[in-house]
């Protein structure tokens, strides 16, 4: 098989500093499932985004089917048959599926003919043996169907070359089942998929060769069937990181948070929440699972106070807080973590120690509203210290600091304001593996010391090894509250996430 | 040791490019000179040298600039909550119309009077820069339009008291003169400093205090970077910008009321004032530190003092330094000015860390 895309010695430096790929080399087949692995924070999305067309390279070359290319936007891409599917959909949730299909096409005429359209998006989707509803709404779809409906898209556009960017991320174990056997079909039509992941199991079952990013370089490229998962992951890690914490028998004693009824309608007037009731002790980790958008995001929201329920009633240490402010919840001791670490999770273009001091920064405050630097810079560096957080000083930006980093900086602020409840939204999407080892210690260490703990996260791995309990939504109902004791399979979590399997009586146990 | 030195020059990065767009600016104009001026290299130093020759001008530059650090100190907490508000120019004016008022028509004892007038001034001018941000909260109007509306509405609003009020019936427009008790008195003999000048340094010692030192400065600067993350960790977002459109207009109704008090004998000003717009410059120059902020008004006010030096001595309008501030603005204000030199410095840091770990890597190994 001939080279169909090559890449020399890509280098890519953001602004700010940040080197994301450095002297990238790799080259795929045609008609083959190349693997990309690595860590979080190895470069693999910024790769994809080069391949793409979506960002410029800083130096180095691209060649595709021998020819350097330079592709200046994603409309050079697209023409040169390269699709991506991206972690986050592209698609527009109040238009139907064949609309979605047509929008931005060529050929479609100024007034679009719906029935002709939806024929057509019929037509390719049998063609490929993609089982989606033309019909259907975007957002009233399933994730696994509108990931169909992506790649879709793209192979509609013409595409040879199709970029999944962990496309299994969002899926439960059967829905990535599903997309496996439609991904090998479409590879014997001649397509050829660069399927990026960090889950080995998933790799080493689809890809043909896989290709090993650390650190922004490349670790070498191998064929699968001459590589065992533990070989892969010593390449991608360096070193062995388990996953398998020793939890310390406690005792919970009492409730710390109460959560009554909840419901919850959004702008589309679509039931979000939908009577939600459990409770979190001190010294437990309830967590949360559920394909995202199953309102769980709004639970966290309503709960924090960023959100205003339409009924039930949250109780937090036995006072009702459903109308409270942020900042009284806050004061009362509870601690958040939200999922989106530069949308409000920090002030990017402020330094580290401004960061850390923003929760607590009324305790540094003399009577005269003047602050206390010196206590402000000491407490920060002991933050620093204490949770590792690798930055040249405290007056850094925080902004040039790894995404890893970051989020251990904002675990430090939140986990030592001196909460007893701590609400974390993801608290370890996309950083690296020694970070995340890091943050689940801390998380663990933080139940040992008596504090509450929900933990909303769709890395199915994370909830299993740190909860002593998980709720599991669907369509804004908890539909199973399973113990975790002995350990739930992530096969189990699957059926409920989709709505197969519901526990009876499931919204609250004892 | 080589090293370091070169990563302190990026930490000033922002101030290099500010005087290098001053630098750029200047030449621009002298090149603009040297091509309509019969005598340029005249018109030139009396432009750069004039306000220096005599110590008239001198303090003319001084005098130029006190209205200009109360509108930069002003808009510095206004603008840094994260709102363009530019209601600073109808807050001036108004305090300056109050203080008139009060002036002439509430007899009080000397030193009084002048607290009096200033601090009814300085909150007037606090509830007229809360407005734009007011009304947008109820009907989700953009605050800039609205600030830009009130700056004309408060200047015929002024204007009317004046007229209806306080006018003088003999010859020209202007009110009743002030009586002595009402006004600032001279600091320095022979010139125009008067004590308003030592209310301006207490004014910048306590912006600076507030704004870097205090618990509601941090406030207002997260709101203003992040307003999701400033809500998140639960500031109240509202009250804080509120408050800081409020104890910023505090300064530019202050200085209206100490303008007028200060330098004239009467109120006279028919047309509206215009700071705001030299404010924003002295306040981006200043790069948002209001430490800066008096150094950045004095070159404003030279350069403006200049231009009316040189335009007396030759054939040349003042306006030409409005080129100047305009130049200025646009290459401060634009984000890709010096960014390549900043994006290859970073590059080139970046490469060099990058072996130097994998130096440290392959020594372990």
């Amino acid at each position: 098989m001939e080279n169909l895309l090559e890449l020399k010695n890509v280098t890519k430096i953001y602004e700010g500093g940040v080197l994301a790929n450095h002297n990238i080399c790799f080259d795929v087949r045609e008609g083959e499932i190349h693997a990309l692995v690595g860590e979080n924070g190895a470069g693999k999305s910024t790769l994809m985004k080069i391949l793409f067309g979506l960002i410029p390279i800083t130096s180095g070359q691209i060649f595709l089917r021998g020819k350097e290319v330079k592709f200046n936007s994603s409309s050079d891409a697209i023409a040169a048959g390269i699709g991506m599917v991206h972690q986050h959909f592209m698609l527009v949730d109040s238009l139907t599926g064949a609309e979605n299909m047509m929008l931005g096409i060529k050929e479609e005429k100024f007034v679009s003919n719906r029935k002709a359209d939806i024929e057509k998006t019929r037509e390719i989707a049998d063609k490929y043996h993609f089982d989606i509803d033309p019909e259907k709404r975007v957002r009233d779809m399933s994730v696994g169907m509108k990931q169909k409906l992506e790649i879709l898209k793209i192979l509609y556009r013409g595409a040879r070359l199709i970029i999944l960017d962990e496309p299994t991320a969002v899926l439960t174990p059967q829905e990535t089942e599903e997309l496996f056997e439609r991904l090998i079909d479409l590879k014997k039509q001649g397509m050829t998929i660069i399927f990026i992941s960090h889950k080995l199991n998933e790799v080493k079952r689809i890809s043909d060769r896989i290709t090993v990013l650390k650190g922004g370089k490349t670790k070498g490229t191998f064929n699968t069937a001459d590589v065992t998962e533990e070989e892969i992951s010593n390449k991608m890690v360096g070193r062995v990181i388990s996953f398998s914490y020793e939890k310390k028998p406690m005792k919970p004693q009492k409730e710390l948070l109460r959560v009554e009824n909840l419901t919850f309608k959004d702008r589309f007037d679509v039931m979000k929440l939908d009577g939600v009731s459990f409770s979190v002790k001190d010294s437990e980790i309830v967590g949360i699972a559920g394909v995202e958008g199953n309102g769980q995001e709004e639970l966290i929201n309503i709960i924090t106070a960023n959100l205003r329920a339409r009924s039930g009633s949250v109780e937090f240490k036995g006072k009702d807080i459903t109308r409270e402010s942020i900042g009284a919840v806050r004061q009362m001791g509870m601690s958040y973590v939200p999922e989106d670490r530069l949308y409000n999770g920090c002030a990017a273009s402020m330094s580290v120690q401004e960061n850390l001091m923003v929760s607590n920064i009324d305790s540094f405050a003399r009577k005269s509203k003047v602050v206390d630097f010196k206590k402000v810079k000491e407490h920060c560096r002991t933050l620093i210290q204490e949770f590792n957080v690798k930055t040249k000083d405290e007056n850094q930006p925080i902004k040039s600091l790894s995404g890893g980093n970051i989020q251990k900086a904002i675990v430090a602020r939140e986990f030592c304001a001196g909460s007893n409840l701590l609400v974390l939204d993801q608290p370890t999407r996309g950083v690296d593996v020694g970070a995340m080892n890091f943050i689940h210690q801390k998380i663990l260490e933080m139940r040992s010391a008596g504090k509450g703990i929900l933990l909303s996260s769709a890395d199915l791995t994370e909830l299993i090894a740190l909860s002593d309990r998980i709720l599991v939504m669907h369509k804004g109902k908890i539909v199973a509250s399973l113990d975790n004791e002995p350990k739930v399979s992530d096969k189990e979590l699957g059926l409920y996430m989709l709505g197969i399997k519901t526990q009876e009586g499931g919204n609250e146990d004892e | 040791m080589n090293k370091k030195k070169k990563f302190d020059i990026m930490n000033y990065f922002n101030v290099i490019r500010i005087v290098i767009a001053m630098a750029i600016a200047l030449l621009i104009v002298f090149a603009i000179i040297f091509f309509v001026s019969e005598d340029p290299v005249f018109a030139i130093q009396k432009l750069m040298l004039g306000p220096l020759q005599t110590k008239r001008s001198f303090f003319n530059v001084i005098e130029r600039a006190v209205p200009l650090i109360f509108t930069g100190l002003s808009l510095n907490i206004v603008l840094r909550s994260g709102v363009f508000n530019i209601a600073a120019d109808g807050a001036f004016y108004m305090g300056a119309v109050i203080a008139t008022a009060i002036a002439i028509r509430v007899p009080l004892p000397n030193i009084l009077h002048q607290f009096v007038l200033i601090v009814a001034a300085a909150i007037a001018g606090g509830f007229i820069s809360m407005l734009p941000v007011l009304i947008n909260k109820y009907t989700k109007v953009d605050p800039t339009v609205l600030s830009i509306m009130f700056n004309s509405i408060f200047y015929y609003l002024g204007l009317s008291i004046i007229s209806a009020f306080f006018l003088e019936g003999s010859g020209s427009w202007g009110s009743a003169k002030f009586p002595a008790d009402a006004k600032l008195g001279n600091l320095i003999k022979g010139t125009s400093m008067n004590y308003g000048f030592l209310i301006l340094i207490a004014s910048i010692i306590f912006v600076v205090i507030l704004m870097e030192k205090t618990s509601f400065g941090y406030k207002v600067r997260v709101t203003g970077i992040n307003p999701a993350f400033a809500k998140t960790a639960g500031i109240k977002t509202g009250k804080i910008i509120l408050g800081a459109q409020f104890i910023g207009g505090i300064f530019a109704g202050m200085g209206g009321a100490i303008e007028m008090v200060g330098m004239y004998k009467r109120f006279y000003w028919q047309s509206p004032v215009n700071y705001v717009w030299d404010g924003l410059l002295v306040h981006m120059l200043a790069n948002q530190n209001p430490v800066f902020i008096p150094l950045t008004a004095f070159f404003i006010a030279y350069l403006r003092i200049g231009a009316e030096i040189m335009s007396r001595a030759t054939d040349l309008d003042p306006e030409v330094v409005t080129f100047l501030q305009g130049i200025i603005i646009l290459l401060v204000a634009s984000e890709r000015f010096l960014y390549k030199f900043k994006q290859k410095h970073e590059q080139k840091l970046a490469l060099e860390q990058a072996e130097l770990a994998s130096a440290q890597e392959g020594g372990n190994a």
